[in-house]
């Protein structure tokens, strides 16, 4: 019960972080051409794959 | 150096997320989010540390690959959310009760919506509708989830190319430079065998051998009737009506045929109406299927008329796309700097169409005391629920796909197919186009990925360009129908969604097929009957 809610919170939190991680991603390398933007958009959607892995 | 050499070691790594997402998928039963994250961290890895590029490329291709999500999940989400809050104000009943009285022969049904009215749609409008509009009507009918959408996705495959008002025709023709005169009516041919081979396999799909063969002059007369439309108006310069009049006219057919001697009655007995789909006898009584209807009725209304030239060069400002950089990576493949990518335009992209016709009629339902209190709430909570893994599975799928045509993986895997098939490269065009389709999720950015190396591989082996040309969008247009993109649309709007493995495992094998024989095709015209070769 507890896991099937945690998982549901989850898939959740990969959507938010999958919305997040596009404008750092964007900004990051387009925009400001920042590799520290750059690579936090990356990692945000390391985080967020890893995360769809666990929860889906 | 113009990408990364073409090597076996180099052309297996390049397969990698491909094969890994296949298998992921029809294999090992992961989800679509968990298959297409897996996937597009391993074409990041391979781009990074084998392809040449770097950090900025991939983050500057995983950007791209969010824009290509944001047009296709705001058509997802649109579209569910309508197809949601029509069936919560009781309207996909009415339909599917409306489409139930025009044959009682479920087969007939089968064809007239899964073959007939999704290419239509397609006709009209563009990428996702058609499945998203076809398969909920089928499941009204009575039709399993799965066999609902593998019916609209197979059904809808022959109407892509010259669908969406011709976009996708208009991209082979631009990029190969082909007068449309000339391709135009070859591409038409190439595709009255698989117009007609489409609608045999919704009728497999329905019911095996014995629905084909009870069918079989019904879409005979119809499948002749779509390809010689298409052709016609191909011929007169109107490309952009080349899908979905060629539809009408074959549901115009169909309805004919079925209520001839033609079409032998089913040996079962006459199928009634779904129990779900008899009316309810509630005290206002079943909504009307005009008013029901309505919000697809305005919605492909408001498709023709934004494509009226005019009102197209008025508004085509009206849009919104990021610009994105162009860049070279290590191993010197050159990617383009792209302005407005995956543009959503006001009048030219399905989401603001639906959100205008669903606004309509919301003021139709509230007039006529259909509305309900809450309703929209309802619909938008059961629609995220629904989106949910959808959004991530196409998101990080989107990214894998750009991520892999910017750092010359794709490129290098359709270099791979032709320089292998050498003679039989007629064969393997479609396929190519088919590749494309299957990794972008579009007809058209198949065309922009390899229009002109088939036309210039075609050239290199004295071999019609034509011919290669339009065989591509041909399996492009097919293709598309089994993109995993288009598969989640389906899959989200019949409530599949994390059993996407049911659709592709129906699918695949018909596309396949259906790829295949546009192969055959290619090769006969090309080999054998070179005076049809252009």
């Amino acid at each position: 019960m507890v896991l099937r809610e945690a998982r549901r919170w989850l898939r959740h939190l990969a959507l938010a972080g999958m919305a997040a991680s596009f404008p750092l991603l964007y900004v990051g390398a387009v925009t400001l051409e920042s590799a520290a933007v750059t690579a936090a958009g990356l990692v945000v959607a390391g985080v967020v794959a890893v995360i769809a892995w666990v929860a889906f | 150096m113009t990408g990364p050499e073409l090597t076996l070691a180099n052309w297996l790594l390049g397969a990698v997320p491909v094969v890994v997402l296949m298998v992921a998928i029809f294999f090992v039963g992961w989800s679509a989010p968990r298959a297409g994250a897996t996937a597009w961290a391993l074409a990041l890895g391979l781009a990074f540390l084998v392809f040449g590029a770097a950090s900025d490329h991939v983050a500057i291709a995983s950007a791209k690959g969010l824009s290509l999500a944001v047009f296709v999940l705001s058509i997802v989400w649109t579209s569910v959310y309508m197809f949601n809050l029509v069936d919560r104000l009781d309207g996909i009943d009415a339909i599917g009760r409306a489409m139930a009285r025009l044959s009682s022969d479920r087969l007939v049904q089968a064809l007239l919506i899964g073959w007939g009215f999704s290419s239509f749609v397609q006709g009209v409008t563009g990428f996702g509708v058609p499945i998203a509009v076809a398969a909920p009507l089928l499941i009204m009918l009575g039709f399993s989830p799965a066999r609902a959408a593998g019916m609209a996705l197979v059904g809808h495959g022959w109407a892509v190319t010259f669908g969406s008002m011709g976009s996708s025709y208009y991209t082979i023709q631009l990029v190969t430079g082909i007068e449309g005169d000339v391709i135009a009516p070859h591409m038409a041919l190439l595709f009255a065998p698989v117009i007609v081979v489409s609608g045999a396999l919704v009728a497999h799909i329905y019911g095996g051998f014995d629905a084909v063969r009870r069918s079989l002059p019904l879409i005979l007369v119809a499948g002749a009737v779509m390809a010689a439309g298409m052709y016609v108006l191909a011929e007169a310069g109107a490309p952009q009506i080349a899908s979905s009049v060629p539809a009408v006219l074959g549901m115009a057919a169909m309805a004919i045929v079925a209520r001839s001697p033609l079409l032998r009655p089913a040996s079962d007995s006459p199928v009634p109406t779904p129990p779900d789909l008899e009316d309810q006898g509630d005290g206002d009584g079943p909504m009307p299927f005009w008013l029901a209807f309505m919000p697809y009725t305005l919605l492909i209304t408001l498709s023709v008329i934004s494509q009226i030239g005019p009102i197209k060069e008025a508004t085509s400002g009206l849009r919104w796309g990021l610009d994105y950089p162009g860049f070279v990576t290590g191993e010197g493949f050159v990617v383009a700097a792209a302005n407005d990518f995956a543009p959503i335009r006001l009048l030219n992209h399905p989401a603001p169409l639906i959100v205008v016709a669903l606004l309509i009629s919301a003021v139709l339902y509230v007039a006529t005391a259909r509305w309900r209190r809450g309703v929209a709430l309802e619909a938008l909570r059961l629609t995220y629920s629904q989106c949910l893994a959808t959004s991530i599975g196409v998101a990080t799928m989107a990214m894998m796909a750009v991520i892999m045509a910017d750092s010359g993986m794709t490129v290098l895997l359709a270099r791979g197919l032709a320089d292998a098939s050498g003679p039989v490269f007629p064969l393997v065009s479609p396929f190519i186009g088919m590749l494309g389709a299957f990794m972008s999720g579009s007809n058209t950015n198949s065309n922009v990925m390899f229009g002109l190396l088939q036309l210039e591989t075609a050239r290199a082996l004295d071999i019609g360009p034509v011919t290669i040309s339009s065989i591509q969008s041909v399996g492009a247009s097919v293709g598309s129908a089994m993109a995993p993109a288009k598969v989640l649309v389906g899959a989200a709007v019949v409530g599949l969604s994390g059993s996407e493995r049911d659709i592709f495992r129906i699918v695949i094998p018909y596309i396949v097929l259906l790829v295949l024989l546009a192969g055959i095709e290619a090769f006969i015209v090309v080999e054998l009957l070179t005076g049809l070769s252009r």
